[in-house]
Protein backbone atom coordinates (compact mmCIF):
# COMPACT_ATOMS: atom_id res chain seq x y z
CA UNK A 1 0.00 0.00 0.00
CA UNK A 2 1.05 3.31 -0.84
CA UNK A 3 0.76 6.30 1.80
CA UNK A 4 0.14 8.58 -0.66
CA UNK A 5 -2.15 9.37 -2.40
CA UNK A 6 -4.54 8.16 0.51
CA UNK A 7 -8.17 7.13 0.22
CA UNK A 8 -9.27 10.96 1.28
CA UNK A 9 -7.12 12.35 -1.36
CA UNK A 10 -8.85 10.28 -4.03
CA UNK A 11 -12.62 10.67 -3.03
CA UNK A 12 -11.25 14.19 -2.40
CA UNK A 13 -10.30 14.51 -6.04
CA UNK A 14 -13.03 13.23 -7.57
CA UNK A 15 -15.59 15.44 -5.46
CA UNK A 16 -13.31 18.60 -6.75
CA UNK A 17 -13.83 17.36 -10.43
CA UNK A 18 -17.32 16.86 -10.34
CA UNK A 19 -18.24 20.56 -9.31
CA UNK A 20 -15.38 21.78 -11.69
CA UNK A 21 -14.97 19.62 -14.70
CA UNK A 22 -18.63 17.74 -14.83
CA UNK A 23 -21.39 20.19 -13.34
CA UNK A 24 -21.08 22.44 -15.92
CA UNK A 25 -21.55 20.37 -18.45
CA UNK A 26 -24.53 18.83 -16.90
CA UNK A 27 -27.52 20.25 -19.16
CA UNK A 28 -30.56 18.41 -17.42
CA UNK A 29 -31.45 19.55 -13.92
CA UNK A 30 -32.11 15.84 -13.22
CA UNK A 31 -27.97 15.52 -13.39
CA UNK A 32 -26.88 18.44 -11.59
CA UNK A 33 -29.07 17.15 -8.84
CA UNK A 34 -27.16 13.65 -9.13
CA UNK A 35 -24.15 15.11 -9.05
CA UNK A 36 -24.96 17.01 -5.79
CA UNK A 37 -26.20 13.81 -4.29
CA UNK A 38 -23.12 12.12 -6.00
CA UNK A 39 -20.61 14.88 -4.24
CA UNK A 40 -22.42 14.03 -0.64
CA UNK A 41 -22.28 10.42 -0.75
CA UNK A 42 -18.51 10.60 -1.65
CA UNK A 43 -18.25 13.19 1.45
CA UNK A 44 -20.02 10.41 3.39
CA UNK A 45 -17.45 7.66 2.47
CA UNK A 46 -14.48 9.87 2.93
CA UNK A 47 -15.46 10.85 6.51
CA UNK A 48 -16.34 7.26 7.50
CA UNK A 49 -13.23 5.73 5.79
CA UNK A 50 -10.72 6.83 8.37
CA UNK A 51 -12.20 5.79 11.23
CA UNK A 52 -14.45 2.84 9.94
CA UNK A 53 -12.52 0.09 11.07
CA UNK A 54 -11.50 2.10 14.49
CA UNK A 55 -15.10 2.41 15.48
CA UNK A 56 -16.50 -0.81 14.84
CA UNK A 57 -13.81 -2.70 16.70
CA UNK A 58 -14.63 -0.16 19.37
CA UNK A 59 -18.51 -1.23 19.50
CA UNK A 60 -18.18 -4.56 18.63
CA UNK A 61 -16.05 -5.06 21.94
CA UNK A 62 -18.40 -2.47 23.96
CA UNK A 63 -21.66 -4.42 22.75
CA UNK A 64 -20.02 -8.12 23.80
CA UNK A 65 -19.44 -6.07 27.37
CA UNK A 66 -22.77 -5.01 27.01
CA UNK A 67 -24.41 -8.35 26.65
CA UNK A 68 -22.06 -9.69 29.80
CA UNK A 69 -23.48 -6.64 31.59
CA UNK A 70 -27.38 -7.75 30.52
CA UNK A 71 -26.96 -10.92 31.23
CA UNK A 72 -25.61 -10.29 34.83
CA UNK A 73 -28.57 -8.11 35.56
CA UNK A 74 -31.24 -10.40 34.37
CA UNK A 75 -29.57 -13.04 36.61
CA UNK A 76 -32.17 -15.78 37.68
CA UNK A 77 -35.17 -14.23 36.67
CA UNK A 78 -37.42 -17.01 35.65
CA UNK A 79 -39.20 -17.08 31.88
CA UNK A 80 -38.94 -17.89 28.31
CA UNK A 81 -37.81 -14.12 27.76
CA UNK A 82 -35.10 -14.31 30.61
CA UNK A 83 -34.17 -17.89 29.36
CA UNK A 84 -33.42 -16.29 25.42
CA UNK A 85 -31.67 -12.99 27.04
CA UNK A 86 -29.54 -15.28 29.25
CA UNK A 87 -29.12 -17.55 25.90
CA UNK A 88 -27.70 -14.27 23.90
CA UNK A 89 -25.31 -13.16 26.78
CA UNK A 90 -23.94 -16.12 26.90
CA UNK A 91 -23.75 -16.45 22.97
CA UNK A 92 -22.51 -13.16 22.30
CA UNK A 93 -21.29 -12.03 25.47
CA UNK A 94 -18.00 -14.55 25.80
CA UNK A 95 -17.26 -14.04 22.00
CA UNK A 96 -13.37 -13.01 21.40
CA UNK A 97 -12.33 -8.86 21.73
CA UNK A 98 -10.75 -7.32 18.86
CA UNK A 99 -7.66 -5.92 19.16
CA UNK A 100 -7.37 -2.06 19.48
CA UNK A 101 -7.05 -0.72 16.00
CA UNK A 102 -4.75 2.10 16.27
CA UNK A 103 -5.63 5.81 14.05
CA UNK A 104 -5.41 5.34 10.82
CA UNK A 105 -2.98 8.43 10.76
CA UNK A 106 -0.64 6.51 13.26
CA UNK A 107 -0.32 3.92 11.17
CA UNK A 108 0.01 5.72 7.83
CA UNK A 109 2.98 7.74 9.61
CA UNK A 110 4.70 4.62 11.31
CA UNK A 111 4.95 2.95 7.78
CA UNK A 112 5.93 5.69 5.83
CA UNK A 113 8.86 6.14 8.23
CA UNK A 114 9.58 2.26 7.67
CA UNK A 115 8.98 2.53 3.76
CA UNK A 116 11.37 5.68 3.87
CA UNK A 117 14.27 3.52 5.99
CA UNK A 118 13.99 0.73 2.78
CA UNK A 119 14.47 3.67 0.50
CA UNK A 120 17.25 4.58 2.45
CA UNK A 121 18.50 1.14 2.91
CA UNK A 122 18.47 0.20 -0.79
CA UNK A 123 20.83 3.17 -1.59
CA UNK A 124 23.53 1.74 0.76
CA UNK A 125 22.67 -1.52 -0.53
CA UNK A 126 23.64 -0.86 -4.21
CA UNK A 127 27.14 0.73 -3.39
CA UNK A 128 27.93 -2.38 -1.46
CA UNK A 129 26.53 -4.58 -4.38
CA UNK A 130 29.19 -2.93 -6.78
CA UNK A 131 31.69 -3.88 -4.22
CA UNK A 132 30.71 -7.10 -4.49
CA UNK A 133 29.41 -7.95 -1.46
CA UNK A 134 26.94 -11.01 -1.30
CA UNK A 135 25.47 -10.06 1.66
CA UNK A 136 23.94 -6.94 0.08
CA UNK A 137 22.73 -8.95 -3.37
CA UNK A 138 21.18 -11.99 -0.75
CA UNK A 139 19.24 -9.05 0.94
CA UNK A 140 17.98 -7.16 -2.24
CA UNK A 141 16.63 -10.37 -3.00
CA UNK A 142 15.00 -10.44 0.43
CA UNK A 143 13.86 -7.69 -0.29
CA UNK A 144 12.15 -8.41 -3.66
CA UNK A 145 10.94 -11.68 -2.38
CA UNK A 146 8.54 -9.56 0.60
CA UNK A 147 7.59 -6.68 -2.14
CA UNK A 148 6.47 -8.75 -5.02
CA UNK A 149 3.68 -10.52 -3.34
CA UNK A 150 2.84 -7.26 -1.88
CA UNK A 151 3.30 -5.40 -5.44
CA UNK A 152 0.69 -8.15 -6.78
CA UNK A 153 -1.21 -7.61 -4.26
CA UNK A 154 -1.61 -3.69 -4.43
CA UNK A 155 -2.03 -4.57 -8.50
CA UNK A 156 -5.18 -6.93 -7.40
CA UNK A 157 -6.61 -4.53 -4.66
CA UNK A 158 -6.59 -0.95 -6.42
CA UNK A 159 -6.32 -1.27 -10.36
CA UNK A 160 -9.40 -0.82 -11.80
CA UNK A 161 -11.54 -3.93 -13.59
CA UNK A 162 -12.38 -2.13 -16.51
CA UNK A 163 -8.90 -1.08 -17.58
CA UNK A 164 -7.38 1.81 -18.17
CA UNK A 165 -9.28 5.10 -19.78
CA UNK A 166 -7.24 6.42 -22.80
CA UNK A 167 -6.41 6.56 -27.36
CA UNK A 168 -7.81 3.22 -29.00
CA UNK B 1 -11.30 29.73 -28.24
CA UNK B 2 -12.68 30.25 -31.46
CA UNK B 3 -11.55 34.36 -31.73
CA UNK B 4 -7.92 33.74 -30.28
CA UNK B 5 -7.86 31.24 -32.82
CA UNK B 6 -8.70 32.54 -36.08
CA UNK B 7 -6.81 35.34 -35.16
CA UNK B 8 -4.00 33.59 -34.64
CA UNK B 9 -3.91 31.96 -38.11
CA UNK B 10 -5.08 35.25 -39.71
CA UNK B 11 -1.86 36.85 -38.40
CA UNK B 12 0.52 33.15 -39.68
CA UNK B 13 -1.72 33.36 -43.06
CA UNK B 14 -1.88 36.42 -44.06
CA UNK B 15 -2.24 35.37 -47.55
CA UNK B 16 -5.68 34.34 -46.76
CA UNK B 17 -8.87 36.18 -47.45
CA UNK B 18 -11.07 34.55 -44.78
CA UNK B 19 -10.75 32.10 -41.98
CA UNK B 20 -13.42 30.61 -40.65
CA UNK B 21 -12.94 27.29 -37.81
CA UNK B 22 -15.61 25.23 -37.41
CA UNK B 23 -16.35 21.70 -35.86
CA UNK B 24 -13.79 22.90 -32.92
CA UNK B 25 -13.58 20.01 -30.29
CA UNK B 26 -11.63 18.44 -27.54
CA UNK B 27 -9.83 15.25 -28.76
CA UNK B 28 -10.12 12.61 -25.23
CA UNK B 29 -7.11 10.74 -24.44
CA UNK B 30 -3.58 11.16 -24.18
CA UNK B 31 -2.34 12.16 -21.38
CA UNK B 32 0.24 15.26 -22.01
CA UNK B 33 -0.92 18.13 -24.24
CA UNK B 34 -4.42 19.36 -24.12
CA UNK B 35 -5.50 18.49 -27.83
CA UNK B 36 -8.42 19.60 -29.75
CA UNK B 37 -9.59 18.88 -33.09
CA UNK B 38 -11.03 21.46 -35.55
CA UNK B 39 -12.04 22.25 -39.54
CA UNK B 40 -10.32 25.83 -40.85
CA UNK B 41 -11.98 26.73 -43.84
CA UNK B 42 -9.40 29.11 -45.72
CA UNK B 43 -10.39 31.24 -48.43
CA UNK B 44 -7.44 32.42 -50.61
CA UNK B 45 -7.51 34.29 -53.99
CA UNK B 46 -11.24 33.48 -54.16
CA UNK B 47 -10.31 29.83 -53.65
CA UNK B 48 -12.05 28.19 -50.49
CA UNK B 49 -10.45 24.99 -49.10
CA UNK B 50 -11.36 23.25 -45.31
CA UNK B 51 -8.15 22.00 -43.74
CA UNK B 52 -8.23 19.66 -41.07
CA UNK B 53 -5.99 20.27 -38.09
CA UNK B 54 -5.68 19.57 -34.66
CA UNK B 55 -4.35 22.25 -31.62
CA UNK B 56 -2.38 21.38 -29.22
CA UNK B 57 -1.65 23.25 -26.35
CA UNK B 58 0.42 23.12 -23.00
CA UNK B 59 -1.42 22.44 -20.25
CA UNK B 60 -0.92 24.60 -17.31
CA UNK B 61 2.90 24.51 -16.05
CA UNK B 62 2.00 23.06 -12.61
CA UNK B 63 -0.66 20.31 -13.87
CA UNK B 64 2.03 19.45 -17.11
CA UNK B 65 2.64 15.75 -16.67
CA UNK B 66 5.28 15.77 -19.54
CA UNK B 67 6.99 19.51 -19.95
CA UNK B 68 7.65 19.56 -23.49
CA UNK B 69 8.51 22.44 -25.93
CA UNK B 70 5.48 23.32 -28.66
CA UNK B 71 8.54 24.53 -30.98
CA UNK B 72 10.85 21.95 -30.54
CA UNK B 73 7.97 19.53 -31.72
CA UNK B 74 7.29 22.09 -34.47
CA UNK B 75 10.75 21.43 -35.61
CA UNK B 76 10.80 17.43 -35.57
CA UNK B 77 7.85 17.29 -37.27
CA UNK B 78 9.06 19.47 -40.01
CA UNK B 79 12.46 17.31 -39.93
CA UNK B 80 11.09 13.89 -39.65
CA UNK B 81 8.69 15.32 -43.07
CA UNK B 82 11.17 16.71 -45.06
CA UNK B 83 14.41 13.69 -44.27
CA UNK B 84 12.67 10.70 -44.05
CA UNK B 85 9.70 8.53 -45.37
CA UNK B 86 7.66 7.95 -41.67
CA UNK B 87 4.64 9.87 -42.26
CA UNK B 88 3.81 12.42 -39.43
CA UNK B 89 1.25 15.49 -39.41
CA UNK B 90 2.24 18.66 -41.23
CA UNK B 91 3.18 21.42 -38.44
CA UNK B 92 1.42 24.69 -39.66
CA UNK B 93 2.69 26.60 -37.00
CA UNK B 94 3.70 27.69 -33.46
CA UNK B 95 2.27 30.16 -31.13
CA UNK B 96 5.32 30.76 -28.54
CA UNK B 97 3.82 33.78 -26.73
CA UNK B 98 0.87 32.43 -23.66
CA UNK B 99 -0.78 35.62 -24.32
CA UNK B 100 -1.96 34.10 -27.72
CA UNK B 101 -3.90 30.97 -27.24
CA UNK B 102 -3.75 31.14 -23.17
CA UNK B 103 -0.55 28.80 -23.06
CA UNK B 104 2.15 27.69 -25.75
CA UNK B 105 0.54 25.81 -28.60
CA UNK B 106 0.50 24.43 -32.23
CA UNK B 107 -1.17 23.63 -35.06
CA UNK B 108 -0.79 20.83 -36.97
CA UNK B 109 -2.71 18.51 -39.74
CA UNK B 110 -4.81 16.54 -38.66
CA UNK B 111 -4.32 13.14 -40.29
CA UNK B 112 -6.35 10.78 -41.99
CA UNK B 113 -6.33 7.59 -40.53
CA UNK B 114 -7.81 5.24 -37.32
CA UNK B 115 -6.37 5.42 -33.97
CA UNK B 116 -8.82 2.83 -33.01
CA UNK B 117 -5.64 0.54 -32.31
CA UNK B 118 -7.73 -2.30 -30.29
CA UNK B 119 -9.57 -3.40 -33.55
CA UNK B 120 -6.09 -4.43 -35.27
CA UNK B 121 -5.77 -7.07 -32.73
CA UNK B 122 -7.44 -9.97 -30.87
CA UNK B 123 -10.01 -10.90 -33.60
CA UNK B 124 -10.62 -7.22 -33.77
CA UNK B 125 -12.59 -5.49 -36.88
CA UNK B 126 -9.63 -4.26 -38.23
CA UNK B 127 -7.69 -7.70 -37.35
CA UNK B 128 -6.83 -8.10 -41.17
CA UNK B 129 -4.59 -4.85 -41.58
CA UNK B 130 -2.39 -5.65 -38.16
CA UNK B 131 0.33 -7.31 -40.02
CA UNK B 132 0.91 -4.50 -42.84
CA UNK B 133 0.30 -1.64 -40.15
CA UNK B 134 2.59 -3.13 -37.81
CA UNK B 135 5.45 -3.91 -40.37
CA UNK B 136 5.28 -0.81 -41.63
CA UNK B 137 5.53 0.61 -38.01
CA UNK B 138 8.88 -1.95 -37.47
CA UNK B 139 10.16 -0.49 -40.80
CA UNK B 140 9.60 3.05 -40.18
CA UNK B 141 10.95 3.21 -36.48
CA UNK B 142 13.67 1.59 -38.03
CA UNK B 143 14.03 4.06 -40.36
CA UNK B 144 14.18 7.16 -37.53
CA UNK B 145 17.14 4.92 -36.64
CA UNK B 146 19.08 4.61 -39.01
CA UNK B 147 18.51 8.75 -39.91
CA UNK B 148 21.12 10.98 -39.84
CA UNK B 149 20.90 12.61 -36.20
CA UNK B 150 22.36 15.78 -37.73
CA UNK B 151 19.90 16.12 -40.16
CA UNK B 152 16.56 15.57 -38.04
CA UNK B 153 18.43 17.73 -35.44
CA UNK B 154 20.92 20.14 -36.72
CA UNK B 155 21.13 22.19 -33.62
CA UNK B 156 21.66 19.53 -31.42
CA UNK B 157 18.07 20.52 -29.29
CA UNK B 158 16.99 17.08 -28.59
CA UNK B 159 20.43 16.27 -26.81
CA UNK B 160 18.55 16.86 -23.79
CA UNK B 161 15.57 18.46 -24.56
CA UNK B 162 14.65 18.06 -20.87
CA UNK B 163 17.69 19.78 -19.72
CA UNK B 164 18.21 17.69 -17.15
CA UNK B 165 22.08 17.09 -17.82
CA UNK B 166 22.28 14.34 -20.43
CA UNK B 167 25.21 14.12 -22.27
CA UNK B 168 25.25 12.37 -25.74
CA UNK B 169 28.68 12.51 -26.35
CA UNK B 170 28.90 9.26 -26.17
CA UNK B 171 26.66 5.46 -25.56
CA UNK B 172 28.29 5.38 -22.17
CA UNK B 173 28.11 8.57 -21.19
CA UNK B 174 24.54 8.77 -22.52
CA UNK B 175 23.81 6.05 -20.07
CA UNK B 176 25.34 7.12 -17.31
CA UNK B 177 24.15 10.78 -17.37
CA UNK B 178 20.44 9.35 -17.96
CA UNK B 179 20.78 6.95 -14.74
CA UNK B 180 22.14 10.45 -12.65
CA UNK B 181 18.94 11.74 -13.78
CA UNK B 182 16.34 8.79 -12.96
CA UNK B 183 18.37 8.54 -9.43
CA UNK B 184 18.37 11.86 -8.83
CA UNK B 185 14.66 12.42 -10.21
CA UNK B 186 13.57 9.75 -7.71
CA UNK B 187 13.30 12.09 -5.05
CA UNK B 188 11.53 14.64 -6.77
CA UNK B 189 8.72 11.86 -7.53
CA UNK B 190 8.21 10.28 -4.42
CA UNK B 191 4.78 11.19 -3.67
CA UNK B 192 5.17 7.57 -1.20
CA UNK B 193 8.48 6.20 -0.34
CA UNK B 194 8.86 3.57 -3.03
CA UNK B 195 11.63 1.72 -2.56
CA UNK B 196 10.65 -0.91 -5.62
CA UNK B 197 11.12 2.18 -7.99
CA UNK B 198 14.43 2.94 -6.61
CA UNK B 199 15.57 -0.63 -6.22
CA UNK B 200 14.59 -0.29 -10.27
CA UNK B 201 16.96 2.72 -11.40
CA UNK B 202 19.69 0.77 -9.39
CA UNK B 203 19.01 -2.48 -11.11
CA UNK B 204 19.34 -1.25 -14.63
CA UNK B 205 22.47 0.72 -13.72
CA UNK B 206 24.21 -2.07 -12.36
CA UNK B 207 23.27 -4.24 -15.29
CA UNK B 208 24.08 -2.24 -18.78
CA UNK B 209 24.14 -4.16 -22.01
CA UNK B 210 25.91 -3.61 -24.72
CA UNK B 211 26.87 0.07 -26.19
CA UNK B 212 24.86 0.37 -29.72
CA UNK B 213 24.84 3.84 -31.50
CA UNK B 214 22.63 6.25 -30.05
CA UNK B 215 20.26 7.60 -32.92
CA UNK B 216 16.75 9.90 -32.71
CA UNK B 217 14.25 7.73 -30.44
CA UNK B 218 10.76 8.86 -31.11
CA UNK B 219 10.70 8.52 -27.32
CA UNK B 220 7.07 7.65 -26.74
CA UNK B 221 6.91 4.58 -29.82
CA UNK B 222 3.29 2.69 -27.88
CA UNK B 223 0.50 1.57 -29.82
CA UNK B 224 -1.47 4.52 -29.01
CA UNK B 225 0.61 6.49 -30.98
CA UNK B 226 -0.16 5.50 -34.76
CA UNK B 227 -2.58 5.95 -36.99
CA UNK B 228 -3.69 3.46 -39.93
CA UNK B 229 -6.11 3.37 -43.13
CA UNK B 230 -6.89 0.52 -45.05
CA UNK B 231 -3.83 -1.67 -43.56
CA UNK B 232 -1.33 1.29 -44.10
CA UNK B 233 0.45 3.54 -41.17
CA UNK B 234 -1.20 6.77 -42.26
CA UNK B 235 0.83 8.77 -39.10
CA UNK B 236 3.70 8.25 -36.37
CA UNK B 237 1.97 10.72 -33.37
CA UNK B 238 3.31 12.49 -30.10
CA UNK B 239 7.05 13.42 -31.02
CA UNK B 240 6.99 15.55 -27.63
CA UNK B 241 9.50 12.91 -26.10
CA UNK B 242 11.32 12.64 -28.95
CA UNK B 243 15.08 12.69 -28.27
CA UNK B 244 18.88 11.24 -28.96
CA UNK B 245 19.26 8.00 -27.14
CA UNK B 246 19.43 4.61 -27.58
CA UNK B 247 17.39 2.90 -30.23
CA UNK B 248 16.68 0.28 -28.49
CA UNK B 249 14.64 2.30 -26.31
CA UNK B 250 11.87 2.86 -28.70
CA UNK B 251 11.92 -1.06 -29.52
CA UNK B 252 11.39 -1.80 -24.85
CA UNK B 253 8.48 0.47 -24.70
CA UNK B 254 6.51 -0.49 -27.58
CA UNK B 255 6.69 -4.13 -26.17
CA UNK B 256 6.41 -3.17 -22.96
CA UNK B 257 3.16 -1.03 -23.98
CA UNK B 258 1.86 -3.71 -26.34
CA UNK B 259 1.83 -6.09 -23.27
CA UNK B 260 0.36 -3.62 -21.26
CA UNK B 261 -2.47 -2.30 -23.34
CA UNK B 262 -2.95 -5.69 -24.35
CA UNK B 263 -2.47 -4.87 -28.38
CA UNK B 264 -0.20 -7.48 -30.54
CA UNK B 265 2.00 -5.15 -32.40
CA UNK B 266 5.56 -7.20 -31.59
CA UNK B 267 3.44 -10.16 -32.54
CA UNK B 268 2.01 -9.08 -35.69
CA UNK B 269 5.01 -8.49 -37.57
CA UNK B 270 5.84 -11.87 -40.02
CA UNK B 271 8.35 -10.80 -41.96
CA UNK B 272 12.45 -12.41 -41.40
CA UNK B 273 10.89 -13.79 -38.62
CA UNK B 274 8.69 -11.19 -36.57
CA UNK B 275 9.22 -7.73 -35.41
CA UNK B 276 12.98 -8.04 -34.00
CA UNK B 277 14.18 -10.11 -37.07
CA UNK B 278 12.53 -7.80 -39.57
CA UNK B 279 14.11 -4.56 -37.49
CA UNK B 280 17.42 -6.20 -36.95
CA UNK B 281 17.84 -6.89 -41.08
CA UNK B 282 16.64 -3.48 -41.83
CA UNK B 283 19.05 -1.74 -39.29
CA UNK B 284 21.98 -4.47 -38.76
CA UNK B 285 21.78 -3.63 -35.14
CA UNK B 286 21.28 -7.16 -33.68
CA UNK B 287 19.15 -6.48 -31.07
CA UNK B 288 18.56 -9.64 -29.28
CA UNK B 289 14.82 -10.22 -27.08
CA UNK B 290 17.52 -9.96 -23.82
CA UNK B 291 18.27 -6.04 -24.35
CA UNK B 292 14.43 -5.30 -25.61
CA UNK B 293 13.65 -6.44 -21.85
CA UNK B 294 16.03 -4.07 -20.39
CA UNK B 295 15.21 -1.27 -22.36
CA UNK B 296 11.90 -2.10 -21.51
CA UNK B 297 12.59 -1.10 -17.89
CA UNK B 298 15.14 1.48 -19.08
CA UNK B 299 12.54 3.35 -21.38
CA UNK B 300 9.79 2.71 -18.55
CA UNK B 301 11.78 4.69 -15.91
CA UNK B 302 12.68 7.84 -18.96
CA UNK B 303 8.31 7.98 -19.09
CA UNK B 304 8.30 7.03 -14.94
CA UNK B 305 10.16 10.18 -13.60
CA UNK B 306 7.89 12.64 -15.20
CA UNK B 307 4.93 11.19 -14.67
CA UNK B 308 5.75 10.23 -10.78
CA UNK B 309 6.64 13.40 -10.47
CA UNK B 310 3.35 14.71 -11.65
CA UNK B 311 1.41 12.59 -9.66
CA UNK B 312 3.69 14.15 -6.58
CA UNK B 313 2.74 17.42 -7.24
CA UNK B 314 -1.45 16.48 -7.07
CA UNK B 315 -0.17 14.84 -3.78
CA UNK B 316 1.52 18.12 -3.04
CA UNK B 317 -1.71 20.28 -3.64
CA UNK B 318 0.08 22.13 -6.28
CA UNK B 319 -3.31 22.17 -7.96
CA UNK B 320 -6.41 19.84 -8.17
CA UNK B 321 -6.22 18.28 -11.69
CA UNK B 322 -8.31 14.76 -11.00
CA UNK B 323 -6.20 13.22 -14.13
CA UNK B 324 -2.84 12.68 -11.94
CA UNK B 325 -4.87 11.06 -9.51
CA UNK B 326 -6.24 9.11 -12.09
CA UNK B 327 -2.59 8.18 -13.03
CA UNK B 328 -2.01 6.33 -9.82
CA UNK B 329 -3.85 2.86 -11.86
CA UNK B 330 -0.99 3.11 -15.12
CA UNK B 331 1.56 3.06 -11.95
CA UNK B 332 -0.03 0.45 -10.05
CA UNK B 333 -0.06 -1.51 -13.87
CA UNK B 334 3.96 -0.61 -14.03
CA UNK B 335 4.71 -1.15 -11.08
CA UNK B 336 3.43 -5.09 -11.34
CA UNK B 337 5.41 -5.00 -14.62
CA UNK B 338 8.38 -3.80 -13.30
CA UNK B 339 8.66 -6.01 -10.54
CA UNK B 340 8.31 -9.16 -12.67
CA UNK B 341 10.66 -8.03 -15.32
CA UNK B 342 13.22 -7.60 -12.36
CA UNK B 343 12.56 -11.22 -10.77
CA UNK B 344 10.85 -9.91 -7.67
CA UNK B 345 9.31 -13.49 -6.91
CA UNK B 346 5.04 -13.65 -7.06
CA UNK B 347 2.59 -15.71 -5.05
CA UNK B 348 1.28 -17.97 -7.59
CA UNK B 349 -1.17 -16.96 -9.93
CA UNK B 350 0.26 -13.60 -10.35
CA UNK B 351 -2.19 -10.75 -10.20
Amino acid sequence: MYTAPTTDDLIEGVIIALERDILPACTSQKAQVGVVMAQAVLQMARQMIPVQLQYMCEEHNQMTSLFREIGELIGDTPGPEADRIRELAQKFGNRQQFPVVPPTTEVMESHRELAQGLVDAIRNLDVLIVQGNDGANQAILRFREQFGPRIARDFATMVAGAGMAGRG
Amino acid sequence: MHVQLTDFLRAQWPDAEEIMIEEFAVLAGGYSQETYRFDARVRRSGREERLPLILRKNPPLEADILPTSREQEHRILCAVKQHTTIPVSTSYCVAHDPAILGTPAMVIERVRGSGQVSDLFNGGPAATQAENVATQLCEKIAELHLADPKKIDPDGALADPRGVGIDVSSWDRYMESTFDYYIRGYDESDFSPLPNVLDTYLAIRRNKPRPLQLSVVHGDFNPANFLYEDGNLTALIDWENCHIGDPREDLGWMKHMDLLSNTNVFGSVKENGGFLGHYNKITGFNVTEEEVEYFRLFGAANIAIPVLGAVKKRVDRKHTELLHLYLMQPILVSAFAWAQMLGYPMPAGGE
